[in-house]
């Protein structure tokens, strides 16, 4: 495991952000996913050593948080979501003090703002750059040095459709060529169900359930469907009816579904209530279903 | 190994001030802190010069005083921005946490942002002095205030830095530090019209320079030195500086950077 920690425990004041939490992250590319105040900013600052845990240890690449984190440091790079940039500086003179902070080249500062596409921005004070291009040089200071893990927290905010494809690909591209290894916190489940092979889900402070996405997507017994009908509130109370568990997407349902038996008993009555199928989807099982359930059950999100 | 690794300690305080002048410190700042000290300076030296006295090197004591008092009030306020623009604002806009995501650690950042500081401040103190000393000529008195101005400004930046590191907000950060050091400048003042002298005395931290004049200027230096009670102030300001700058640095190593 590059990654570990063991009871980590972080309260601030009265608030408990960290419950005796046990991450373990292989090598490779992993997801670290939960909502919004699940613990994966503190969990993530304490890799850092931006923040001291309460009790509990953690350890990146074997090296302890507390008492080499120097070290850590010199063979991990972080980026922190949404990262503060020195506004009044040009993108080249922050990246030659990052590259000078963590012993790298100009040329190499240079290579990195050319893979974010940020070649033709160089001289451009940071201030004025979009949220967008701040992202990209935020991703740029965190290939610098050859690092041996990358922490990416929430890597593709701000950025557009492209522009998100293009981060994934660099990520894929990076942990092929340079074995980097990648520790990805982020919302958006579908996008990261793309490159991850290992997947923690974090929620309350707590891991709730972690291992490789492929054993975690063949796990899940479930069939889920996507429904688009004349009567969506009808249909829902059918769906309820039967004991079953339905969500709103757009102007389709996404119903879960055990075996194909359960279907058809829904499709059976929606024809009885004269609810019309304008269009039915298999989506199969995906991470974000798995998430929705796993969140679900502890009850902090919406059902499902 | 030991050797190398203090050299690696020092190549990693350089590196920080450079990013520390131009994150915090910039030409501008620096030139507008130097030509307003130095006018502050002159224009006090200039409206003293009339004053008839015997001794030329008084007058020089007394002129450089006059300019170090008065260039004090520009002093406690650019001590003032520049630790509350240095460690309040990185803190609290989260820029502190780009610069600690490098291997730099703590207790150099922080050190170096008080040493940049206290040694571009001094600069800006002493070249005024340079520039009195020009018109008067260099006397033994330049080496008095120049003390004096060293340790006074030890005590504001390591005050002024320990304040910004507690209060986050920038401005309320830099308000808080400029009065408190007023505070802290008149309190003598206020003990003087309370009628407790000798306390007022000791706390005065302007009395250095001249309780200083006068043990150098004694026959007998050592029993002036003890009657004038300046080896007290001297221990007041110098623990309390340093007393300061150590808890900032506990303080800053153990924070939580959230």
């Amino acid at each position: 495991m590059i990654v570990e920690t063991v009871n980590l425990f972080k309260r601030f004041g009265d608030i408990v952000a960290l419950n005796n939490l046990n991450l373990h992250v292989p090598k490779g590319i992993s997801g670290f996913i939960g909502p919004n105040g699940a613990g994966k900013t503190t969990t993530i600052n304490i890799l850092a050593g931006l923040v001291k845990p309460t009790s509990g240890s953690a350890t990146v690449l074997g090296l302890d948080v507390l008492s080499e984190s120097i070290e850590i440091r010199r063979r991990v790079r972080f980026m922190q979501e949404l990262q503060p940039l020195p506004g009044d500086m040009t993108v080249i003179k922050f990246m030659r003090y990052a590259s000078m902070l963590c012993d790298s080249s100009i040329r190499e500062a240079v290579e990195a703002l050319k893979t974010m596409g940020l070649k033709n921005f160089m001289e451009r004070r940071i201030k004025n750059l979009s949220a967008g291009m701040m992202q990209r040089l935020r991703l740029a200071q965190a290939l610098l040095g050859n690092p041996e893990i990358i922490v990416l927290d929430e890597p593709t905010a701000n950025l557009d459709p492209i522009g998100r494809l293009e981060v994934l690909d660099k990520i894929v591209e990076l942990n092929k060529d340079m074995s980097t290894n990648f520790l990805i916190s982020s919302r958006i489940i579908p996008e990261l169900e793309k490159i991850v092979d290992w997947i923690s889900i974090i929620n309350d402070g707590k891991i709730i359930t972690e291992g490789k996405v492929s054993d975690l997507i063949s796990s899940d017994k479930y069939n889920v469907f996507k429904i688009m009908s004349s009567n969506n509130d009808l249909l829902r109370k059918i769906i309820n009816d039967y004991g079953l568990e339905c969500r709103v997407e757009g102007s389709s349902l996404i119903i879960r579904v055990k075996d194909h038996w359960d279907l058809y008993k829904i499709l059976s009555s929606m024809s009885k209530c004269r609810v019309f199928i304008y269009r039915i989807e298999v989506l199969g099982t995906r991470l974000d279903e798995i998430f929705r359930k796993m969140v679900g059950k502890n009850g902090d999100t919406e059902n499902f | 190994m030991k050797y190398l690794g203090k050299w690696w300690v020092k190549m990693e305080i350089l590196k920080i001030f450079r990013l520390e002048y131009d994150n915090t410190w910039n030409s501008k700042i620096v030139g507008m802190f130097f030509s307003i000290l130095s006018a502050t300076y002159i224009y006090s030296l200039k409206r003293s010069a009339t004053i008839l006295m015997t001794d030329i090197y008084a007058i020089y004591l007394f002129e450089a005083l006059q300019g170090y008092m008065a260039s004090s009030i520009v002093l406690v306020v650019f001590v003032s921005y520049i630790f509350s623009k240095s460690i309040s604002r990185q803190i609290s806009s989260g820029l502190i946490k780009t610069w600690l995501g490098f291997p730099i650690k703590r207790k150099h950042l922080l050190i170096s942002k008080f040493v940049l500081g206290y040694t571009l401040l001094l600069i800006g103190e002493i070249m005024p002095i340079i520039y009195s000393g020009s018109i008067y000529g260099f006397h033994i008195g330049i080496l008095i205030v120049s003390f004096a101005i060293i340790l006074k400004l030890f005590f504001y930046t390591s005050y002024s830095m320990f304040f910004c590191l507690m209060i986050r907000d920038v401005l309320a950060s830099f308000a808080g530090s400029l009065l408190s050091l007023y505070i802290v400048e008149s309190f003598p003042i206020f003990l003087h019209t309370l009628g407790f002298e000798d306390i007022a005395n000791v706390v005065d931290i302007n009395n250095i320079a001249l309780g200083l004049y006068k043990v150098l200027n004694a026959k007998k230096w050592f029993e002036t030195f003890l009657e004038t009670n300046l080896w007290l102030t001297l221990i007041i300001y110098l623990g309390v500086s340093i007393l300061l700058l150590l808890l900032s640095i506990q303080i800053f190593r153990k924070m939580d950077l959230d």
